[in-house]
């Protein structure tokens, strides 16, 4: 005789016993109330029932490894791991967009996509997906925000785990896979000092290569995934912003996400933008919360952005009420559910006189594209347009962002000051922001559009003659700058770790063309000639009078595996170039 | 029977026992005796000194074990060699002339499964409502029993141990409650306890969860209690009914049977001692430091069978 199909204990009621501290320790097993405790030969299921019993086994793992003391070995190992501390990166991030805003990301709290995530022991991934602008990232600050708090040591889930990472395509040390995980695993490590074990099984035998060489990936993910499988690793909240400007092995970096959800207490967020590459890869594991499906959300949270803005605005310009409503009103209607939007055309609002401002509203045409043409017209039709273009250019092309003092003495044709820049810099429309003394894009999209739309504007020539640009103005200066012992230490055997950078830093305005010289000159591509790179040439002079010169700022900017790399790939460029004459070539003994 | 006898030996004397013998599975064609087909699965040192406990297969269970009740036991003894059994636990004692084994399979009290010489942890497995103790963690397709042949192997140091006690639905006979089956687990666990120092893990699916939870409830009320729970490691649930759960559909099945009372206090609308249960068992759990671990069903079963089925 056989009854109604019911569940006989409901998972309310088998859970109930757990202490807040472990509210995370309730597992689902996909069987019949009698099946739960039958497992087969290979059952994948048992796995659970594993995990729980190693960490039942090993006492209280999550307490020990939180009072695990490193050592000066540990230290080493963890402090050639970090490229960047993803928890600085956010306060950049946030502070360079304005400062996060909690009523602008307090809506995710609600919706119930993210509540899933966050309370579904079966839902692993959550792909947060929207356009350019529609807050994604500060969205991600606001959800690391919220989940911090319940993850704080002195909270009552002290045992959860929380690391993070922020791409950015425009910076070259956080915009590839491998930067990645080192961002996570360097967090992961912050909080568990034990599995820093992981790092060191590997780092005794490479070294600092380990996180640097060809391999590095195929390490770095194996530790991941053992870390992940620690049994001292409480639930652990993984996050990542902007998989789309992660834009150096994106396919192994998914694939990684993926298999590692499987892990039992391991919860990914990821973002990016609606790429059909990332959803093929995440479709089958993942859900996503996409920002364009939950619009509404989304228009709602703008508008408490504008009117903030708004306020802001009315505050620095004393606009009368009958203005303050004009762009209130002319930024609801049109922002589209869109913050970038929405900042740029306060930033453009900001430079416009209190009385035009009412003329000059329809100036702002709703969507990105449009008001970055706007920008672009306006920046080229100013007096400074032509200079304006070419910072363009080589903020466009540069490795990373660059300090003020780079863009100084890497702009073609320009010989003012550093402070004449500052002021150039503000002229290119809104497209740029400076944070400290280094200018980054206003987002990822102003780089796009550059890219896209106005290429033959700001690269006439094409990019390969702009990196040949920016190579030969690299060699100038560093042949300005270098010289033996540049900062006057005296000691050849002195530690890098006890160098001051002096006041003024000669190496400053150096340090970037010293990195990136080589790879601008790969770059450059047929605009490379081999009155280039022959004898007699500049980067023949120069290495062969300033290559000793050249590897001590190296060591001094701490960026040696960079230049073991450039020697590599101009010893290829040379090797094309000249293969003809190159028994005899010096150059390719000086690099040899 | 000295605690030196090998499976070989139990298997041997299992095989050929006459009282075991089964008339039609004796004979091979070669016309020799081959007595029963008997496997000897395990064999580990009792937790009574100088005894072991084994667990047997027969492929045909011998006459006298099918009509063992529930309650019963065989007890055989062996003079030097042959004899045969059935399908459960084995107590071997040694007495002074010949080994004397005794044979049941309702696995009441504690089942020896693994017990490696170094142990420094016990795992206890409590089986649940109506279930067998051995057969409730034994898969159907291939017989797979993950205490048995999976677990030693990810915790190779510890001595794994099967709790049984009488709680069927059906043709049930016994009068006991939760309080006083949880008595009975509780002398058993608070003697592996104090008996070494060792950690104790805690495994209990169904019912069986709620009794580990009240054995532990008992154990921290006595004198003793609080450094004895400080030796517990942790605790895996497996779909246990804390909140109880409508037993409106397993009432009918035990009408009014007596171990109708612990049904009816297990019933989500008769809850005040699973409500007790509750409160106390949270006190437990702030006071100490162990890990729990819940797995719950996302399943929908039958119900009302007439099999065992929690």
């Amino acid at each position: 005789m056989t009854g109604r199909l019911e569940c006989l204990v409901s998972r309310p009621s088998a859970t109930s016993c757990l202490p807040s501290r472990a509210a995370n320790h309730a597992i689902p097993i996909p069987r019949t109330h009698s099946d739960l405790v039958k497992f087969a030969r290979h059952d994948t299921e048992y796995g659970k029932v594993i995990f729980a019993l190693e960490k039942v086994l090993q006492g209280s793992p999550t307490h020990r490894s939180c009072v695990y003391k490193m050592g000066e070995k540990d230290l080493e190992c963890v402090k050639d791991l970090r490229t960047t501390d993803p928890w600085l990166d956010k306060r950049r991030i946030e502070e360079t967009k304005g400062g996060l805003l909690k009523d602008s990301y307090l809506w995710i709290l609600d919706n119930l996509d993210f509540q899933r995530w966050r309370d579904d022991e079966a839902s692993r991934l959550l792909w947060i997906r929207g356009d350019p602008g529609k807050g994604k990232t500060m969205l991600l600050c606001g959800i690391i925000d919220e989940l911090n708090h319940t993850a704080r040591p002195e909270a009552q889930t002290a045992n959860t785990v929380l690391s993070f990472f922020f791409c950015q395509a425009t910076d070259a040390r956080i915009n590839h896979a491998t930067a990645v995980l080192r961002g996570l695993i360097y967090l992961l490590v912050k909080q568990r000092p034990a599995l820093v074990s992981h790092l060191r099984e590997k780092y005794e035998h490479a070294g600092k290569r380990l996180f640097e060489d060809v391999n590095a990936w195929t390490a770095l993910s194996d530790i991941f995934t053992n870390m992940l499988l620690d049994p001292a690793m409480g639930p652990t909240y993984l996050m990542i912003d902007a998989l789309d400007e992660c834009t150096r092995d994106l396919p192994q970096l998914l694939d990684l996400i993926v298999r590692s959800s499987a892990a039992l207490h391991v919860k990914w967020i990821v973002s990016s933008r609606n790429w059909r590459q990332i959803e093929g890869q995440l479709r089958t594991t993942g859900h996503s919360c996409s920002l364009e499906l939950n619009a509404e959300s989304v228009s709602a949270a703008v508008d408490v952005y504008i009117r903030q803005k708004v306020i802001q605005l009315t505050q620095e310009k004393i606009y009368d009420a009958r203005t303050q409503d004009a762009i209130q009103q002319h930024l609801s209607s049109n922002a589209h559910g869109t913050f970038l939007w929405v900042a740029l055309v306060c930033e453009r609002l900001r430079h416009i006189s209190r009385y035009s401002t009412l003329k000059r509203l329809d100036d702002f045409p709703p969507g990105l594209d449009a008001i970055y043409n706007r920008m672009m017209v306006q920046t080229c039709e100013s007096d400074e347009g032509d200079l304006c273009r070419r910072i363009l250019a080589l903020a466009v092309i540069a490795y990373r962002p660059l300090l003020i003092e780079e863009f100084a003495s890497l702009v073609e044709t320009f010989d003012g000051a550093s402070e004449d820049l500052d002021e150039l810099v503000d002229l290119c429309g809104s497209f740029l922001t400076r944070r400290d003394d280094t200018v980054y894009f206003v987002h990822q999209s102003a780089k796009d559009f550059l890219l896209e739309n106005q290429s033959h504007d700001i690269f006439p020539s094409g990019t390969g003659e702009a990196h040949h640009t920016v190579f030969s103005k690299s060699l100038e200066v560093l042949k300005r700058t270098l010289r033996r012992d540049i900062y006057g230490l005296c000691d050849p055997g002195f530690s890098i770790d006890q160098v001051v950078q002096p006041r003024p830093d000669e190496l400053a305005s150096a340090r970037y063309s010293c990195i990136f010289w080589v790879d601008h000159l790969v770059a450059a591509g047929s605009s490379v000639k081999s009155k280039d790179v022959e004898d007699g040439s500049d980067v023949h002079t120069f290495l062969s009078q300033k290559y000793l010169n050249w590897l001590e700022a190296l060591s001094l900017a701490r960026a040696m595996p960079n230049g073991v790399l450039a020697v590599d790939k101009l010893r290829g460029l040379v090797q094309v170039r000249l293969r003809a004459s190159l028994p005899s070539n010096t150059l390719t003994e000086a690099i040899g | 029977m000295p605690p030196s006898f090998d499976k070989a030996q139990l298997a041997d004397a299992l095989r050929h026992h006459p009282t075991l013998l089964c008339p039609n599975a004796t004979t091979g064609r070669d016309g020799r005796d081959r007595g029963n087909d008997v496997q000897v699965d395990t064999l580990a040192p009792d937790l009574e000194p100088l005894e072991q406990v084994a667990t047997v297969r027969f492929l045909t269970l011998p006459s006298p074990l099918q009509t063992l009740g529930s309650k019963c036991q065989l007890t055989i003894d062996i003079p030097v060699a042959p004899d045969d059994p059935p399908v459960g636990a084995k107590r071997k004692r040694s007495s002074s002339q010949a080994v004397r084994l005794t044979i049941d399979d309702h696995f009441y009290g504690t089942t020896v499964l693994h017990s490696p010489s170094d142990h420094d942890i016990d795992v206890l497995a409590v089986s649940g409502l109506g279930s067998h103790a051995f057969g409730s963690f034994v898969h159907k397709q291939d017989g797979h029993m993950w205490l048995r042949d999976r677990l030693p192997q990810h915790a190779p140091t510890a001595r794994v141990i099967l709790y049984g006690y009488e709680s069927g639905l059906q043709r049930g006979t016994s009068f006991a409650h939760l309080g006083d089956l949880a008595s009975s687990l509780r002398i058993t666990m608070k003697r592996l306890l104090q008996s070494a120092k060792r950690r104790l893990v805690l495994i209990g699916h169904s019912l069986g969860g709620l009794l580990v939870k009240e054995a532990l409830v008992q154990i921290a009320e006595s004198d003793s209690g609080s450094s004895l729970t400080g030796l517990i490691s942790g605790i895996l649930f497996f779909g246990v009914p804390n909140d109880g759960i409508d037993m409106a559909s397993l009432i009918p099945m035990v009408n009014d049977q007596p171990n109708r009372f612990l049904l009816e206090s297990l019933n989500a609308m008769n809850s005040q001692i699973l409500d007790r249960q509750k409160r106390d068992f949270s006190t437990v759990v702030t006071r100490a430091s162990f890990d729990i671990f819940c797995f719950f069903e996302t399943e929908l079963s039958p119900t009302a069978a007439k099999v065992s089925m929690i």
